[in-house]
């Protein structure tokens, strides 16, 4: 049976707009909402105002737009390649972004200026995704799966040299740190550098709603109703590329949120492709607002990790769906 | 009239040639019944009609204006296609199903304009599909799949319809259905293009059979009158007879000489 869910948007909205506003009050000094508003409006800023304005609005900020366009790009991908478990590193772009920002890491232009290791992230995803295309241009989605994959697999081998390769231990721990993907001590520099990405990625990803819908009627009949593939494929890889592949830069690499959000409501929205787009962004931008909240939540020892919370979030997931298809099983 | 006219075409794939130098012209009003064997090249014809293949040489004009000058939403809402087995790859309800056929003329963003629905209301009514409106298509039997596809085809009032095999896997009260409401498109005066490997049906509801072998093709004519025994033994490499009475047609076949 279908299920009609209206108000999905709306209670989507309510919960992330809560959610902001939480994880704008926890951290290492807990903010009473009480206390805050007052202070937003005392000049000069009271420390309270300050936490708030430098530290955990950027941040949130920066969760939303990192899990929106995970959100977003997955639901985007498990739509185009009509697979339920397809996710936005997929085409290459994620470790291409990891990559760029290792290679900042690696030759130390970190040092120079913090903002390098996302210019760097940025570069790499493009090119990643760019190579992508290239490669798997002109022979429908499975080649594109393929030259995805064989990228992503260049990109991580050569991460792995880096590893393998850096000057000292703590280079290497540096690195692995980075791609365990954290949001702490983001600041507005980040926000303002992801967001043109985020939206041109996001308005591509957006226009390819039809083309999704249509595309549940498999690749020929797509063609027949006048979808472009190959300019499909552009749109997704570009919006992907710059949505995905510049939050990454900033982020470092989370996994799960692009699987997770669209999985989850695709019953919510009758399983039309086109209309997952929306909630699923909203979705993503939740998960990984509530992680990065447990991250300051869990406190044993060293900071954990957002990518590492994520993971342990997701997993269960999976156990889940085994035990689901199981059950539907033959 | 709309008229889609093929000159001269050529398909190759992989060194194997797959259509050799096909011509033919099909005009409004027509059922045209692609026949052959497996693998005499009917759907890679049907791909060529459709735009959907460039052809290696030759072009399909649809009118007098080639495929390939027009693009691809301007073809869309003048055609169209369904392929063989064709698939619903999510669990959409049949009425979204059926919406998608008018995928060309949708806007880019939003749910199903007011119109779009109330033609898909009207395309359900058209293919005795209202009472499944809101069921997922995952849940139809194969007959009622064919026609919620049948609906989807239809949605769009196209004056082109090409479809690939609509007849198989179905019983024959499916079959009998479907081919009969690709006749009423026809008599409505759209062109249907339908590739069928029953002959009997083939000779029953196509206005006109054209047969395919090898890539080649090998007879076209009204269906009346193309249809015989050196024909079938031309097309299939078997023996086979027209029985039955005049306008109704069936084909016996008698196995292999």
């Amino acid at each position: 049976m279908i299920r009609h869910h209206a108000p999905l948007m709306p209670a989507l909205l309510g919960l992330l707009g809560i959610t902001f506003g939480v994880s704008l009050l926890v951290g290492a000094v807990w903010l009473r909402p009480q206390d805050l508003l007052p202070a937003l409006f005392t000049r000069p800023w009271p420390l309270a105002a300050l936490i708030v304005i430098d530290l955990r609005l950027p941040r949130a900020i920066l969760a939303c737009l990192a899990g929106g366009s995970l959100g977003l790009a997955g639901a985007v991908l498990q739509g185009l390649t009509r697979n339920p478990l397809a996710e936005p590193g997929l085409l290459g772009v994620t470790t291409g972004a990891a990559l760029g920002a290792v290679i900042a890491l690696y030759f130390g232009l970190t040092a120079a200026g913090e903002i390098w290791g996302p210019v760097m992230g940025i570069v790499g995803a493009l090119g990643a995704s760019a190579l992508t295309f290239l490669l798997g241009r002109g022979g429908g989605i499975l080649s594109l799966i393929l030259a995805g994959a064989a990228v992503s697999g260049l990109m991580s081998a050569c991460i792995s040299v880096a590893l393998n390769l850096a000057p000292n231990p703590y280079a290497a721990y540096e690195i692995m740190t980075w791609l365990m993907g954290s949001l702490v001590d983001r600041s507005w520099h980040h926000v303002l550098l992801v967001l043109p990405f985020v939206a041109g990625g996001a308005v591509l990803l957006a226009m390819t709603m039809r083309a999704l819908d249509a595309l549940a009627l498999g690749e020929d009949q797509a063609m027949s109703l006048g979808i472009n593939l190959e300019r499909l494929h552009v749109m997704v890889l570009g919006g992907t590329a710059l949505a995905v592949g510049a939050t990454t830069a900033v982020t470092g690499a989370i996994g799960f949120v692009g699987l997770l959000a669209p999985h989850l409501l695709r019953p919510f929205v009758a399983y039309q492709p086109g209309r997952l787009l929306a909630p699923s962004a909203l979705l993503g931008a939740l998960l990984l607002l509530t992680a990065d909240i447990l991250t300051r939540l869990i406190q044993i020892g060293p900071e954990i990790k957002l990518g590492v919370v994520m993971s342990l979030l997701g997993t269960p997931f999976f156990f889940w769906l085994v035990v689901r298809v199981r059950r539907s099983g033959p | 009239m709309i008229s889609l006219t093929a000159r001269h075409l050529s398909i190759r794939r992989g060194g194997r040639t797959l259509l050799d130098n096909v011509s033919l012209r099909a005009e409004a009003g027509e059922l045209l019944a692609v026949v052959g064997a497996n693998g005499a090249g009917k759907s890679t014809l049907l791909t060529a009609l459709a735009g959907l293949r460039k052809p290696d040489a030759g072009q399909v004009m649809l009118n007098d204006v080639p495929l390939s000058e027009l693009t691809g939403t301007t073809l869309a809402r003048i055609r169209a296609y369904l392929p063989q087995n064709p698939r619903c790859e999510w669990p959409l309800s049949v009425e979204r199903l059926v919406a998608l056929g008018l995928t060309p003329s949708l806007p880019l963003f939003g749910d199903l304009p007011a119109t779009a629905r109330a033609r898909a209301t009207a395309a359900l009514a058209d293919c005795d599909l209202l009472a499944h409106r809101e069921q997922s298509v995952t849940t139809l039997s194969g007959g009622e799949f064919a026609r919620a596809m049948l609906a989807r085809a239809f949605i769009g009032n196209p004056d082109i319809l090409i479809v690939d095999e609509p007849l198989t896997g179905l019983d024959p009260r499916h079959a009998i259905e479907i081919a009969t409401r690709l006749r009423a498109f026809a008599r409505a005066g759209k062109l249907v293009i339908a590739s069928l490997h029953d002959l009997t049906l083939a000779a029953r509801y196509a206005t006109r059979i054209l047969a395919l072998r090898e890539g080649r093709l090998i007879c076209d004519g009204p269906s009346g009158q193309i249809l015989n025994a050196e024909m079938i033994r031309a097309v299939f490499d078997t023996d086979g007879k027209i029985l039955g009475e005049v306008d109704y047609p069936y084909v016996d076949y008698r196995g292999p000489t």
